[in-house]
């Protein structure tokens, strides 16, 4: 291709005898927006640090950028050909202003020995004019939000000269409103003409954003092609190599007595008047905006934020949750939404994990742990979960974020809960572990527990809940039989697609 | 600009540093004369030069126990050198600053070669040097000094004479602890070498992908550190005009605390030359009302201490505030 601003041909990489990448061809024009997805592990990083110059290809390989070839590249040479990445951690500093972060770069490649606000000023200015946004030049970079944290990344990237721009995974902590903003200034950036090489795998923002899109599943490239040449479910089989079905949910579950019951459930500024029940092995999927109030509802259902007002019913009877304790003793189980910071020990074994929340059960005379069972209680856990890891000594943080999923799960689940509460049980989470995390949660259901799912992905309590409540404001603003409701009629009460369709 | 100002750190100080004044002149006659201020910079000076210092190495995240080590070692060898060689206070200050930047580079290297812990790696070598120091030293008291020692910190930079009372002026030590955080101020405002510092003190992952030469900022922050103890080590002798092996040990602290309660933070990245000043002028100030109201020496470390707790608190309160003001605006 004439107009390509980098191609890529003929790409391999191995580690330990293992292809991380093989044979993988691209081609990225000037003033597209090019998304590159894959599941985890399916070589994008590497191709990623390739196309940086961190990652030394395999010889036979040929990177050509603007029509100049080479066979490798080396850090500094695939800055001066203007390839610039944005790393999730953005690598910005917090205790600089922005102007600080946005000019250091070019300060330090200049071989400046001195500077001057004045001088930084200016550079951040032009550079964010470039970009076409707005910011506070003498603020804190550690003040700002997140979604501006990543603008000054990108700004910063323009002044060193960035002509390609690699954005991983941008999208991962940010909402809605954010990511709108972001998608803004991308695709200014490439009404200006750079190239963007957007890496992700939100279905949703990749049909949103892209121009094009290639797919790269286990180190091979599967597919490139124009955004509009693809559905959602021919991507999902691209990146997965399976057909993954979106069938609506429709097990049976019994609808006499209610395992939890909630009226009239309200919290100042929270959420209000909230009413529903939840039966034995049912899946109840929660699902609302950011901000809807639907994690702050959980939360309180858990005993971590006590509500104003309001009834909590278990098994018919009327209980006070006050403290996570208590709810635990009732047969409730929570897994948190931000999973690695609040519902697992990174640094730990698997082992360790598991058996936190039995641990006084396992304690013999003396206070001494049993082994033997700390031992069978993994082992049960890592089959019946399919945990894929070689032993339940590994540290948690070594696993996969499916696998991490299921650790949490187990964890719980071996408290045998009555009642568990998923919030965003995916998040982060991709395709094709998604699948399987649902397999388990359905296992789950049908053993008769209640399942209160929240999600943020309409699609994910489409297909794998019974009943669907939308929370908006704070409120209950609808039930949804799940059977027959399909994803873009939730996003149309929930009043996120209006303009769209 | 202003505005700023107002909302800083160094702001709540000078207000806590001049209410405690009024509060104390109110109480003591003897507090609010030029004399007693002239005093306390003179005598905080050498607080001052190592607080600047340290400041800078806990910009970067790290912390320096060892500087008091390492200014006992280098005033010793210094005094020890002139006693038999004709010198001047020149060759004072420039013996005590070459030991004081290599104890320094051995840090410097500790730290950067093996990755150890900053604040593991200096109490190791403060062990190091102060045994060092206690073993080869023959005579580790030294009472002799040479006389022009001393004459230096009787000197003024400007003074004038009360009739019939003592001489009131502008110490050269206190004279010298300013110039130097001036140029220290400079340094870090004005030179990458500076933003540096603030980048690893920041985010030291970043620093490396920006480009930064990392060894190069940590040999120039702890050899920075080394030459200041270096300094302020002759600037105490030529106060106290012996050298005593125990007397600066117990600094670090005190030293420490001065900063923290100048506005910069243990994890580094936050603080001001200015705030670090005020810091140890707080402490001494405490120190002397004190004095004045006749309250016994006991509750010094209490009332500092007290001090630096509530500016702390005050300062994390603000801080809080502040964050919750941008998620407001942004929400």
């Amino acid at each position: 291709m004439d107009d390509a601003f980098l191609c890529l041909e003929n790409i391999s990489k191995s580690y330990a005898g293992v292809h991380a990448l093989s044979h993988v061809d691209l081609a990225l024009r000037a003033g597209e927006v090019h998304c590159l997805v894959g599941e985890n592990g399916s070589g994008k990083s590497t191709l990623i640090k390739v196309v940086a110059g961190v990652v030394q290809p395999e010889p036979g390989a040929s990177i050509r950028i603007r029509g100049k070839h080479f066979t490798r590249l080396n850090p500094i040479e695939s800055m001066r050909e203007g390839v610039q990445v944005i790393y999730q951690d953005l690598s910005l500093f917090p205790n600089l202003t922005v102007a600080e972060n946005i000019a250091i770069n070019q300060c330090l490649e200049e071989g400046r020995k001195l500077v001057r606000r004045s001088q930084m000023a200016a550079i951040a200015r032009e550079a964010i004019g470039q970009v076409g946004t707005e910011l506070d030049l003498d603020a804190r970079v550690g003040e700002l939000p997140i979604a501006r944290q990543q603008i000054v990344a990108i700004c910063r990237s323009i002044t060193r000269g960035g002509k390609l721009i690699i954005m991983d995974e941008p999208t991962s902590s940010l909402g809605r409103r954010d990511i709108d903003y972001l998608f803004s200034i991308i695709r200014n950036m490439k009404q200006r003409g750079l190239a963007v090489l957007f890496v992700g795998h939100k279905l949703n923002e990749i049909f949103e954003i892209a121009d094009r899109v290639s797919v790269l599943r286990d180190g091979k490239k599967v597919w490139t092609s124009e955004i509009g040449a693809l559905n959602k479910e021919q991507l999902i089989e691209l990146m997965t190599g399976r057909q993954i079905s979106a069938s609506a949910y429709a097990k049976n579950y019994s609808t006499g007595k209610a395992l939890l019951e909630v009226r009239g459930l309200s919290k100042k500024g929270q959420y209000s008047d909230v009413s529903f029940r939840l039966y034995p092995g049912e899946i109840l999927g929660l699902t609302g905006l950011i901000g809807s109030g639907r994690t702050e509802l959980a939360l309180s259902l858990f005993g971590l934020n006590p509500p104003d007002s309001g009834k909590i019913l278990i098994d018919g009877e009327e209980c006070r949750i006050g403290s996570a304790e208590k709810a635990v003793s009732l047969g409730l189980c929570y897994v948190p939404e931000n999973r690695l910071t609040q519902g697992l020990f990174m640094e730990h074994t698997i082992s360790r994990n598991v058996i936190v929340t039995v641990i006084h059960q396992l304690a013999r005379t003396f206070g001494l742990l049993d082994r033997r069972r700390i031992k069978s209680i993994n082992a049960t856990w890592i089959k019946e979960l399919a945990i894929r890891t070689p032993s339940a000594e590994l540290a948690v943080k070594q696993l996969s974020g499916g696998n991490q999923q299921r650790v949490v799960l187990a964890k719980w689940l071996e408290r045998k809960p009555r009642i568990l509460i998923l919030d965003g049980p995916t998040i982060g989470v991709d395709v094709g572990a998604k699948q399987e995390i649902h397999e388990i949660i359905k296992s789950l259901a049908e053993r008769g527990i209640g399942i209160l799912m929240i999600s943020d992905e309409a699609a994910e309590v489409a297909a794998n809940s019974h009943r669907i409540l939308l929370m908006k404001d704070g409120r209950i603003g609808e039930e949804l039989d799940a059977a027959g409701t399909t994803e873009s009629q939730i996003l149309v009460k929930l009043g996120e697609r209006q303009e769209r369709q | 600009m202003r505005r700023a100002f107002l909302r800083s750190h160094e702001f709540v100080l000078l207000l806590i540093l001049i209410g405690f004044s009024v509060l104390v002149s109110v109480v003591s006659r003897a507090f609010f004369t030029a004399e007693n201020i002239f005093d306390i910079l003179k005598s905080s000076s050498i607080m001052g030069t190592m607080a600047i210092g340290v400041f800078v190495v806990m910009l970067s995240g790290g912390i320096d126990l060892s500087f008091p080590a390492i200014a006992t070692a280098s005033m010793y060898v210094s005094v020890r050198i002139l006693q038999r060689f004709h010198g001047n206070l020149l060759l004072a200050f420039l013996f005590a600053s070459v030991l004081g930047v290599a104890l320094g580079c051995v840090n410097a290297f500790l730290i950067h070669r093996f990755k150890i812990p900053t604040l593991i790696v200096t109490l190791g070598t403060a062990s190091i040097f102060h045994g060092t120091y206690l073993t080869l030293a023959k005579v580790p008291h030294i009472y002799s000094v040479p006389p022009y020692f001393f004459e230096f910190s009787t000197k003024f930079i400007f003074s004038w004479t009360k009739k019939g009372g003592p001489t009131i002026g502008l110490s050269t030590l206190t004279f010298m602890m300013l110039a130097i955080a001036v140029v220290t101020w400079l340094l870090l405002r004005f030179t990458m070498l500076g933003k540096g510092i603030y980048a690893i003190g920041g985010n030291m992952e970043a620093a490396k992908r920006a480009g930064f030469n990392i060894m190069k900022l940590q040999f120039f922050i702890y050899c920075y550190v080394g030459l200041l103890s270096g300094l302020a080590s002759i600037q105490y002798v030529s106060l106290v005009r012996h050298v005593h092996p125990y007397n600066l040990m117990g600094m670090q602290l005190d030293v420490i605390a001065a900063v923290v309660l100048g506005g910069a933070s243990l994890a580094g990245g936050t603080g001001t030359v200015l705030g670090t000043l005020l810091g140890v002028w707080m402490i001494y100030l405490i120190r002397n009302s004190l004095i004045l109201m006749r309250i016994p020496s006991y509750w010094d470390p209490v009332v500092i201490g007290l001090i630096i707790v509530a500016s702390t608190a005050i300062n994390a309160y603000r801080m809080q505030l502040r964050k919750s003001e941008v998620r407001t605006i942004n929400a």
